[in-house]
Order: C-alpha cells, then sequence, then structure tokens
C-alpha cells in the first residue's frame, strides 16, 4: 500500500490547487504516483494525494490552424489512437509504456515526470509543445513552452492542458538493448517550412532540443546502459539519421 | 478509512478501505484472486483487470480512483461455468505454463478483440505487451488470441497440433541445406514434430492434449499460495541489510514489538544457531552448512537481518523501521578472481564454519577432474587455442515472486504453504532450524507462478516458521520483487578459459576448462553448478585428453543459486564460441568443425563419472544412447535459412548501410536427470466410476508435468486424460519426490508413474479375466475405458471397479512405485539465431530464434515446445538485456523490471521449434528431458551470429548496444 494519509477528489481547478498548496500530490493516472517506495529507502511520511479525475481534462481536439489541445488527463493510449495527431508523436506515445500502463498514464503526468528517456516528450518539443498550468500562488493559468517546463522540475502546480502543433514532417531514431526497450537515446526530429528542430531524450536530465551542430557540446548523465561518451555518439548518430530523413 | 462505491464485476459494491490501499490488494481481499502480484510498480501487468472496459493495473490504482466506475476481472467472463471464447483459446492452446498472468492476458485479449476484431499480429503483441511472461515467450499466447478472434468473428480458426514433417536426414549423415528447401506452411506456434519410425504407436502419449489444470488457470480460480484466507493470519517483513558485509554489534528490538499490531520479531538473538545450507537437494545435502537462519554478520546487501509478523503489512512495515541495529561496516569485495586473491576481506569468518575449502581465500570448493593427460597433449598439439570468457549475474524473474504461509492444524503440527520446487527436501531442511521433528511439518506446494530454479531452494520457509512458531498464529510472507532480485537466487556469474590443443588436421588434442565461479555470499547450489558447468564444458565434444580446475568463490553478492541451465549456459557459451573460434581461425566451416568432433550414438561420456552432480558414485563411463542431432542441425539449417549467411548481399544490405546481418548456430547437449540420485514415486487408485487418482511427489511448476504425467498413466490404463485426477506435491499426502529440477520430472516422475500404472493395470486384468472367463489375464487388453478379451467380450472400467469395490473378494485396486535411473540419456539440440546489428551504435536486435531438439519422444508436443520457446526467450535475454548491476556498494541498482529488461510480447522475434523424434529406451515411451537444454546455447548462437554479421568476436554477455559498439571501434 502506498503511504497515503488522505484522498480528495477535488472537483475544480481552484480546489486541486488548494489542496497541493496544502502539501497533497497529484495522482493523474496514478501509475508513478502510486508506485510503492524502494524498500531500502526511509519509508516516506503519508501524504494526502489528490486524485483529479473528476476535474475532467480528458479532451483532445484540433483546430483549424493544425493546433492540437491536449487536456491533462488525456491518457497516452488516446495520443497513440488520435486521428490527426503527428504520426511520431502517436507512434511515440505508444512506445512510452505498454497497453495497461497507457490507458491509465496521462500527458501531464508524464510532462511532470520529466522521465529522460521519454521518446514522448522529445517528441512534444520539436511539435513546439505550449504547456498550459496553474502554479501554486498564482493567479489564473501560465503557458510556458514544454522546453522551459522540463528545464527544471515543474514547481507546485497543475497542468491543466498542452497545444502542441500538428503540421510538418516528423522522425525519429532511436538506440535501445531490444526493440521495445526504453530508449537509450533518442533522437526525434521535425521539418516544418525549411526549419528543423531535433529533440533528444537520455542526454539530459529531462529531454531536450539540440542544435544538430551542436551535439559534441552534450555532457549526458551516464548510468548503466549508457555512458557519456556512448550517449554522445549515438546523439550524434541519431541525430544525422533524422536530419538525413527529414532531409530526403 | 473510507467508503469506495463501484461496479465491481456487474454488482455495486461498497468497500471500506484505507485509502492508500492499491485496487489489486481490495479486491485480492474479496476473494478475487485472478488478479495477481507481481510487483508494486504496474510493470509485470499480472494484476491487471478492466476499469470501463480499460486494461489498467490495479497495483498502481488506488481503490479510491475507481469509485463510481466499473471493474471487471477475469473471474466475470465465463458464462454459467461455461468459458469465454478467449478463455477456451488459451486453453485449447495450451498458452500458458503455470498460468500465474494468464487472467491478465485474456482481460487484455477481450479490451482488444472488443476494439479490434480482426487485430494484426503486431497488434495482438502491442495488447500482451504489458503482461510479463517468463514462460510461454508469448508464442502461445498470440496464437490463442488469434484464434479467440477467429471463432467470436464465427470463423474457423483453422488446425491446430503438431505439424508433422518428413525427416531430412537418415538419422546419421549429414545433408546440405540450400534455398530449394521449403519452409514449413503452418504458424509457428504448431510445432513442427519429425515422427521417427522405432516409435510405438500410442493413444495419449505423444498428443497435444489440453494441461490438466487449464480450467483452473483461466478461469483465474485459487490456486496459487496465496489463493486463501487463514483466519487470524500475520503478516510477516523481513529487515535486510543496506551493507554489502557488516558484523552486526548489537540489535534492539523493543521499540518495534511496542508498535500497534506486532506480535513477533526474530532476529540473531532469539533464534537458534542451526547450521544449513539452503539449496533443495537430497540428503545429506553438499557442504558447506555456511548459513543460520539469522547472523550476527550479514554479507550481501539484502540479506537478512530480522523479521517481524504483525497484524497487516503496513504495520509490519513500520515495525521493521523501529529495529535499532548496530553495524560494524566491513570492506567487501565482489569480483570472483579479487575475492580468492588472498588480499581480500574474509567472508566467512564465524568459528563454526565448516567444509569451506580455503576460508582465507573465500573458496569454497575446488573442484578438478582429468581424463587422459592433458599437459602432454597441449604439449605435442601443432596449435594452442587459449580464449577467455566472462559471463554475468541475471535473476529468473518468476512473475510470481517467492511466498509462503505457514500455519498450525489442529493437530499443532505445522503447515507450510509454498512456492517451491522441492517440498520434500524443504519439509527435511527446515525440521532442525524450526526444531520440529519432520512428522510435525507438512509442506504444500498448490501452482507455483514460474520458478526456473529459483525456488529449488529452502529460502524464507523458515522465516515463517519461527514466526508461527514465536506468535502461535498463521504467518504469511511474500517477497517483494526487489527482494528477489537482492536476497532470492541468481545464475552464477563465471570466468573461464578454454585452452585446446589442435592438430593441423584439425584433430582435437586436449582441452582444458579454467573455471571460477563466483557463488555469492553462501554456497549453497555452488558446487553444484560449477560441477555442471565442467562436466557439459568437457562433454560435448570428444577430445582423448580433458581437465576441469575450478574455484567456487565467496563474494559480497546477492546469492546464486540454481537457475534454469544450472551451469550449463555459461560452459556452452564459452565452448561453442571456443570451438567456433577454432573452426575459423583453421579455415573450416564452424558446424563442420563441430560435427566432426561432436558425441555420436555409442560414444562415451568420459568426463561424467568424476563430475556427477553430487549423485552415487558412477562405474562405468556411460555412452550415448540416442542422438537425433545430426536431423536437428538439417531442420534448424532449413528453417533459418542457414545459406543466406554466405550471401554477401543479404549480410550486408546495401540500402541500409548500418546494418549487417547475421546468423549463428551453437550446439546443445545436456542432462535428463541426475542418475543414481533422482528418485520419483507414484502412487495410483481406481475409483467407481472407472477413473484414477494419480498421486506424485513431482512438482509442477507451470512446467507441465501433471499434464505429462496424466497422458502416461491414461496411457496404460486406457482412458482418456479426463479420466486421471492428479494430485501432486504435498508431504502428507503424495509420495516423495526430489522435486522439479535437473530435467528430470517426466523422465524420473513419468516412469515412476507408468510403473505404477502398470501394476494398476495388472490387477485390472486380473479382474477382468476373472469377470469375463478369460484364462490367462495377460491376454486381457485396455483401451477405451474397457478391458476386453481376446473373444471380443469386453467389461467397462467402471464395472470392474464395481465389482472389485462392492461386489466380490473386495479389494482396492491400486499401485505405487518408484524410480531411480542408472542413466541420464542426453537430449540434444541445434538452436540458430538470426540477427541484425547496427554498426553504428551496437544495437543488435534478434530477428529469429530455431530451436531443433531430440528430447525422445515428446510425451505432449504442445508443452514439450512451450518449454523450448520459454527456454529460449529467458536465454535471448541472457544473450541481450538482462544484467544485473551493482554499484560499489554492491548495492543492485536496478532490481525492478524496465531496468532490468526481460522480453516482452512486442519486442520478441520470431521463435520456431522443432520436434526430432528418437525412441529412447529407458524412458517412459521413449522420453527424454526437454525443460532446460534450451536456454543452453542461444547466447553462442547470437554471438556467432555477430561474428557472421561483423567479424567481430565477444567474449563477454549481455551483448548489450554499447558492449557491442566498444567491440566494433576496437576491431
Amino acid at each position: 500500500m502506498t503511504p497515503v494519509s488522505e484522498y480528495a477528489r477535488p472537483a475544480t481547478i481552484a480546489d486541486a490547487v488548494a489542496l497541493i498548496a496544502a502539501g497533497g500530490r497529484i495522482v493523474a493516472g496514478g501509475t508513478k504516483a502510486n508506485q510503492e517506495p524502494n524498500s531500502f529507502e526511509a519509508t516516506p511520511a503519508p501524504r494526502a494525494v489528490v486524485d483529479i479525475q473528476d476535474l475532467g481534462l480528458t479532451s483532445i481536439s484540433i483546430d483549424s490552424t493544425g493546433t492540437a489541445t491536449l487536456e491533462a488527463r488525456v491518457t497516452l493510449q488516446q495520443i497513440a489512437d488520435q486521428d490527426g495527431i503527428p504520426a511520431v508523436v502517436r507512434e511515440a506515445a505508444r512506445r512510452e509504456a505498454p497497453r495497461p500502463i497507457r490507458n491509465a498514464a496521462t500527458v501531464g503526468g508524464t510532462i511532470g515526470s520529466r522521465n529522460p528517456s521519454s521518446e514522448l516528450l522529445a517528441a512534444l518539443l520539436v511539435y513546439e509543445a505550449l504547456v498550459h498550468m496553474h502554479a501554486v500562488g498564482e493567479a489564473g493559468a501560465s503557458v510556458v513552452s514544454l522546453a522551459d517546463a522540463l528545464a527544471e522540475p515543474i514547481p507546485n502546480a497543475l497542468i491543466t492542458k498542452i497545444e502542441v502543433a500538428t503540421h510538418g514532417d516528423g522522425a525519429v531514431h532511436r538506440v535501445g538493448r531490444t526493440p521495445a526497450d526504453a530508449p537509450i537515446v533518442a533522437a526525434v526530429g521535425r521539418e516544418v517550412d525549411g526549419r528543423l528542430a531535433v529533440a533528444l531524450a537520455g542526454v539530459d536530465s529531462a529531454p531536450r532540443l539540440v542544435s544538430p551542430d551542436a551535439i559534441d557540446q552534450l555532457d549526458p548523465p551516464p548510468d548503466f546502459r549508457g555512458s557519456a561518451e556512448y550517449r554522445r555518439h549515438v546523439a550524434a548518430v541519431l541525430t544525422s539519421r533524422v536530419v538525413r530523413e527529414l532531409s530526403e | 478509512m473510507i467508503d469506495v462505491t463501484f461496479i465491481l464485476n456487474g454488482v455495486e459494491r461498497t468497500f471500506q478501505c484505507h485509502p492508500g490501499m492499491s485496487l489489486m490488494r481490495l479486491l485480492r481481499s474479496d476473494g478475487l484472486f485472478s488478479v495477481r502480484y507481481g510487483s508494486d510498480d504496474g510493470q509485470t501487468g499480472a494484476a491487471a483487470v478492466l476499469v470501463d472496459g480499460k486494461l489498467v493495473n490495479s497495483d498502481v490504482l488506488l481503490a479510491p480512483q475507481v469509485e463510481n466506475r466499473s471493474v471487471t476481472t477475469v473471474e466475470n467472463l465465463a458464462s454459467h461455468g461455461e468459458m469465454h471464447p478467449i478463455q477456451a483459446a488459451f486453453a485449447a492452446t495450451n498458452a500458458m505454463q503455470s498460468g500465474y498472468s494468464t487472467p491478465a492476458m485474456i482481460l487484455a485479449t477481450k479490451e482488444l478483440l472488443d476494439a479490434r476484431p480482426d487485430p494484426s499480429e503486431a497488434e495482438i503483441r502491442d495488447a500482451l505487451a504489458g503482461i510479463l511472461d517468463r514462460e510461454t515467450a508469448y508464442v502461445k499466447p498470440v496464437e490463442a488470441v488469434r484464434r479467440a478472434a477467429a471463432v467470436l468473428r464465427g470463423e474457423d480458426p483453422g488446425p491446430w497440433g503438431p505439424r508433422v514433417v518428413k525427416p531430412m536426414t537418415d538419422g546419421t549423415n549429414p545433408v546440405e541445406v540450400g534455398p530449394e528447401t521449403d519452409p514449413i506452411d503452418a504458424p509457428l506456434a504448431m510445432p513442427r514434430l519429425v515422427p521417427s519410425s522405432d516409435v510405438p504407436t500410442t493413444r495419449v502419449v505423444g498428443k497435444p492434449e489440453v494441461k490438466v489444470d487449464s480450467t483452473k488457470l483461466v478461469k483465474g480460480h485459487a490456486a496459487f499460495v496465496d489463493d486463501i484466507d487463514v483466519r487470524g493470519m500475520l503478516h510477516a517483513k523481513v529487515l535486510r541489510s543496506p551493507h554489502a558485509h557488516a558484523r552486526i554489534t548489537d540489535i534492539d528490538d523493543a521499540a518495534a514489538l511496542n508498535m500497534p499490531g506486532v506480535h513477533a520479531v526474530v532476529h540473531y538473538k532469539n533464534t537458534p544457531r542451526v547450521r544449513y545450507q539452503s539449496a533443495g537437494q537430497s540428503y545429506p545435502n553438499p557442504p558447506p552448512y555456511d548459513q543460520v537462519s539469522f547472523d550476527n554478520k550479514v554479507r550481501h546487501v539484502g540479506d537478512r537481518v530480522a523479521a517481524v509478523a504483525a497484524e497487516t503489512v503496513e504495520q509490519a512495515i513500520a515495525a521493521l523501521d523501529k529495529i535499532r541495529v548496530t553495524y560494524e561496516v566491513l570492506d567487501a569485495v565482489f569480483d570472483e578472481n579479487e575475492a580468492m586473491s588472498g588480499h581480500a576481506p574474509i567472508i566467512h569468518d564465524e568459528p563454526d564454519l565448516e567444509d569451506v575449502f580455503d576460508a582465507s581465500r573465500n573458496i569454497v570448493h575446488h573442484i578438478e577432474a582429468e581424463v587422459g593427460d592433458v599437459e602432454a597433449g597441449l604439449a605435442s598439439a601443432d596449435k594452442v587455442f587459449d580464449q577467455h570468457f566472462r559471463v554475468h549475474q541475471v535473476q529468473s524473474t518468476p512473475i510470481e515472486p517467492h511466498i509462503s504461509i505457514a500455519y498450525w492444524d489442529s493437530d499443532e503440527r505445522l503447515v507450510i504453504r509454498t512456492a517451491t520446487q522441492v517440498p520434500y527436501h524443504c519439509r527435511r531442511m527446515v525440521a532442525p532450524l524450526l526444531g520440529l521433528p519432520i512428522k510435525r511439518i507438512r509442506v504444500i506446494k498448490p501452482r507455483v507462478g514460474g520458478a526456473f530454479g529459483s525456488k529449488q531452494e529452502m529460502l524464507i520457509e523458515d522465516i515463517v516458521g519461527h514466526l508461527a512458531i514465536a506468535t502461535g498464529r498463521a504467518v504469511r510472507l511474500e517477497l517483494t520483487r526487489q527482494e528477489e532480485f537482492e536476497s532470492s537466487r541468481t545464475r552464477h556469474p563465471e570466468t573461464l578459459r578454454y585452452c585446446t590443443g589442435v592438430n593441423h588436421d584439425g584433430s582435437l588434442v586436449a582441452q582444458e576448462l579454467r573455471a571460477v565461479g563466483n557463488t555469492g555470499a553462501y554456497g549453497t547450489h555452488g558446487l553444484t553448478v560449477l560441477t555442471v558447468t565442467g562436466m557439459r564444458g568437457l562433454t560435448s565434444y570428444n577430445v582423448p585428453n580433458k581437465r576441469y580446475d575450478c574455484d567456487v568463490v565467496y563474494t559480497n553478492r546477492p546469492v546464486p543459486g540454481a537457475y534454469r541451465g544450472y551451469g550449463t549456459p555459461q560452459a556452452l557459451f564459452a565452448l561453442e564460441s571456443h570451438m567456433e573460434d577454432i573452426a575459423s581461425d583453421l579455415g573450416l566451416d564452424p558446424i563442420e568443425f563441430k560435427r566432426r568432433h561432436w558425441l555420436k550414438l555409442g560414444d562415451p561420456m568420459d568426463i561424467a563419472p568424476l563430475l556427477g552432480e553430487g549423485e552415487a558414485e558412477i562405474v562405468d563411463v556411460p555412452l550415448v544412447t540416442s542422438s537425433g542431432l545430426e536431423e536437428c542441425v538439417a531442420q534448424g539449417q532449413r528453417a533459418i535459412r542457414w545459406y543466406r549467411r554466405n550471401d554477401p548481399e543479404w549480410t550486408h544490405p546495401s540500402d541500409q548501410p548500418h546494418l549487417r546481418r547475421g546468423i549463428g548456430f551453437g550446439m546443445c547437449m545436456h542432462g535428463t536427470a541426475i542418475p543414481g540420485l533422482d528418485m520419483g514415486s507414484c502412487s495410483i487408485k481406481m475409483n467407481d466410476d472407472g477413473s484414477f487418482n494419480v498421486h506424485v511427489g513431482a512438482t509442477d511448476l507451470g512446467t507441465g508435468s501433471d499434464t505429462v504425467l496424466s497422458q502416461i498413466a491414461a496411457e496404460v490404463l486406457g482412458v482418456p486424460i479426463e479420466d486421471i485426477v492428479i494430485y501432486s506435491s504435498d508431504t502428507d499426502v503424495t509420495p516423495f519426490d526430489t522435486g522439479a529440477y535437473a530435467s528430470s520430472t517426466t523422465y524420473i516422475s513419468g516412469t515412476a508413474t507408468k510403473k505404477a500404472a502398470e501394476a494398476v493395470w495388472w490387477q485390472i486384468k486380473e479382474r477382468a479375466a476373472k469377470m469375463l472367463g478369460v484364462e490367462v489375464p495377460c491376454t486381457i487388453e485396455l483401451r477405451d475405458r474397457r478391458a476386453w478379451a481376446p473373444s471380443g467380450e469386453s467389461v467397462s472400467l467402471e464395472e470392474i471397479a464395481l465389482n472389485s469395490l462392492h461386489q466380490d473378494e473386495q479389494h482396492q485396486i491400486m499401485g505405487q512405485a518408484s524410480y531411480v535411473s542408472p542413466e541420464s540419456p542426453p537430449p540434444w539440440a541445434a538452436q540458430f539465431a538470426e540477427i541484425e546489428v547496427d554498426v553504428e551504435t551496437g544495437q543488435v536486435t534478434a530477428k529469429k530464434l530455431v530451436m531443433a531438439i531430440d528430447c525422445g519422444v515428446a510425451i505432449n508436443p504442445i508443452t514439450a515446445s512451450g518449454q523450448c520457446e520459454g527456454a529460449m526467450m529467458q536465454a535471448l535475454g541472457y544473450a541481450i538485456c538482462e544484467e544485473m548491476v551493482y554499484d560499489d556498494k554492491g548495492r543492485c541498482i536496478n532490481p525492478e523490471f524496465g531496468p532490468y529488461r526481460i522480453y516482452r510480447a512486442d519486442d520478441m522475434p520470431e521463435i520456431e521449434v522443432i520436434l526430432v523424434q528418437t525412441m529412447e529406451d529407458s524412458g517412459p515411451y521413449g522420453a527424454k528431458a526437454v525443460a532446460e537444454i534450451g536456454v543452453d546455447s542461444i547466447a553462442p548462437a547470437v554471438r556467432s551470429a555477430i561474428v557472421n554479421a561483423t567479424g567481430v568476436r565477444l567474449f563477454e554477455i549481455p551483448f548489450t548496444p554499447e558492449r557491442v559498439w566498444r567491440a566494433l571501434n576496437r576491431a
């Protein structure tokens, strides 16, 4: 059982933000938040959880300009299934986790988790995602680029939706231990109107946009799946593949 | 506590629960035992349920999250007891082994087919990808989904069963296998069966019978250890060492004992110091006896310190935090070669340690064996090949973790319901630790959710026993996934060096294997695993002079033990790679070179008597009595399309310049049981209706042994398999069996079952002869549930049973037998791997695995092929992606699925299995072993394929991208 002292289901965003301000932990899908703590770590003190399911926030819409709005509780499976969403984003959502996790895990939770290996976050970066969030202590919503949102751990805030572009061509290349493994490094690219954007997963504390010419400047955090040197090398290889594919 | 109301299997229900309670725990507490624990992080999918029709993992769902929603478990699928077509398809295709996660797979299928009635294979694999299965390699489950979809669409799913194919060889001589040979046109889930003309016709044996336990598994019935409620049961948790090596100078449990709900805390101060070794092996267990239930020293991160019994799991966890332990932290050593250097910390310095070869250098055992004169052989050889190999530590990861429940029965005997491969060994081994006579202990093994060797251990049964004695209450202990990695058992890491003397003409003169085995903090299976490494590493090929030299070494790693293959995969990775490299350096075809030297019919297994697995001494050198290896090689070459490896357009695809392709080969030779030691037994009695109760000590872990033994009994007794009611592995009820290990059950317990059935068969014939007025009972034949006289007259088995039990010279028709074999006939296999290498990133992707196996006569070709498929999946993980990784403090940094990568349904390569029949006269109906051989030579086959693709030789597994990239860079 997870260390939970109280459970709340706020009906409004304002109530949810107030509960978060009081120390509550957001539970969206719960696939990360509800994991048992590692048994060699000190058992964390029980916390109040804030289940945001009564806020709705489950719809996807695409406007006439081609901007898709994904509300925060849109699941990864919804993204994978949604026509009109770019193919690399849909495929990245599918690859993010297997189905029983995709059915629960949300796009808001994925952003909040800042998983450095997330191919989905890399894909959303190149599709210029904007994140709408209600921060504790601030009136109204603020909008930041996903790149800014991922640059630091997200402060006490409730993500309500993201906007993401849908036009342009995408490409992705990755390396992992097995075909469905979380990527050691993944490069996602997008070309639109002659402009090229590339984002990498697996080279920093969170996925990030990069300049294809500056891969050698990266200083990836190493782990047992890849040293810094290796990650830098494959980042260059995968980036060049993405650039080449989008140039063809 | 809060109220949670939701629709559960169609009925609105309200539960009171703690707000942090997972939906999995709530459902299980309500008796919905199909929802199973695999981990606490949603990574196994064993606890998947449908919420509003969507598959989600209930272990990471808080119960309050489903308020006002609809939850469906597999218990709701069957209608009026009739299986849902999806359940029926899983049962019909034997799409499960242990079946632990089968309910989750069935729900995944339900979600898929509700939305996609005609899914592609990729969609099926995607749907199943969230349910980890360590057993089937997803081959039969994918086929089950395909067939269920067809049935639900109202279509004929097509034929099912083994696909009979013609032999390609005469059984002795090789054939050329080129592109003109046709692939077999049948789904890969249907094993190919190459019949042998000397195998007698049978009615039940050799047929693709449905598993006898399939109903309970597909319906999710209470079947596993944890699927019971025991009134007043306490929950145990174990305090584990955060240090790799430390002395416990004091322990204070006062605060823990004062915590709410806590009933007992056990540790070194209040537990008798009784030495034992935990490996589940025959009496007397091999040395060293280097463990006690709780010691004043810890020797690896995750080692036991203390255990608590409390009224809830949460109370037990809270109490662990209150145990005050004072550690004197000691230096630690993790590498086996460093540990034996003489400068390493001494891991076992306890004064009462016995039977350790050299404790001051951490050497537990030293093993030597020699045939001929290796030194002279190497000196005389034209060339000596000297290579070093390194194999790593992996965990078998059964999805059901270790779990034991101990409770007192009304006669004040201790019942231990436990997930074990060795119920009888467990009872004998735990008794002295608990201070109870064996007669006061009953061990019950219900269904086991996968084991693969890790449960050939008396691992936690003593803990629940101590706590049950301390409290007088029932006590349950279930390991977490992290504990499975850090305190269960693993595969031995080994350093191996082969020196082989070869003459210019390719003849082998001498071969030496030097191995250093890392047995971690305790000896357990170290002696026998490393003995097997030597025997398997020096038996496959005829060499006149051969020598094994081995040290088994303590380190401060989590403990290795038994894991499917038992020292063989380590040996054969090195041996098969070494032999291929020799061939290559001599300019010879690797298969031709190996063929020249591998053992053939009548050849001696000359080092076997010197490297037995602890069995009674064998005087005679055993000979090969059956071998279908040549046919296996030909069939495997056809299936993998071997000829492509010599086509540069295929190996170097011009449209993908960063890719190289390759095909590799590995030969496998294994054993069938431990001769002179493994014993199985069986008792059979006849019921009023002509059915039979079969009681066996054999331990079905999902392997299908209950099914196979039922088929053997049914074959002898002339009845269909549904007339056999089998019950296994209960020390109060069933006769002795050494347990499920050493690839022994079909051969040993199968022979015992056949003999017991023959004893019953004879009594039936005598009774039938009397009833039919036949003078010579042996002329009676049993078939179709009747006893037939030569005249054509017959009497039903039911009439015979009623006559015998109620009417005339009443007598219970019953028989029993036990069996121990003087022989261990080897099964053989040819394994092939097709891979792609990305030479810019080092990523190796397996595209297809093939295994052509001679396991004698497969009693059930579907379950036999399932054994091969599952074994190959584990072996592929060993070769490519699985590894336990440690930090410099000895702490495993990836004790969870994901970081510890096992193959999912959506990243498995194609798998093809070919069963090449031979008639092994010493086995029941011609059977040999099948359980372990499939793990033996995938790693060398993958290495061989990488060499084919890139020319680069690797000497260490796993072939992870960075390791391969670095090797490519060095080349």
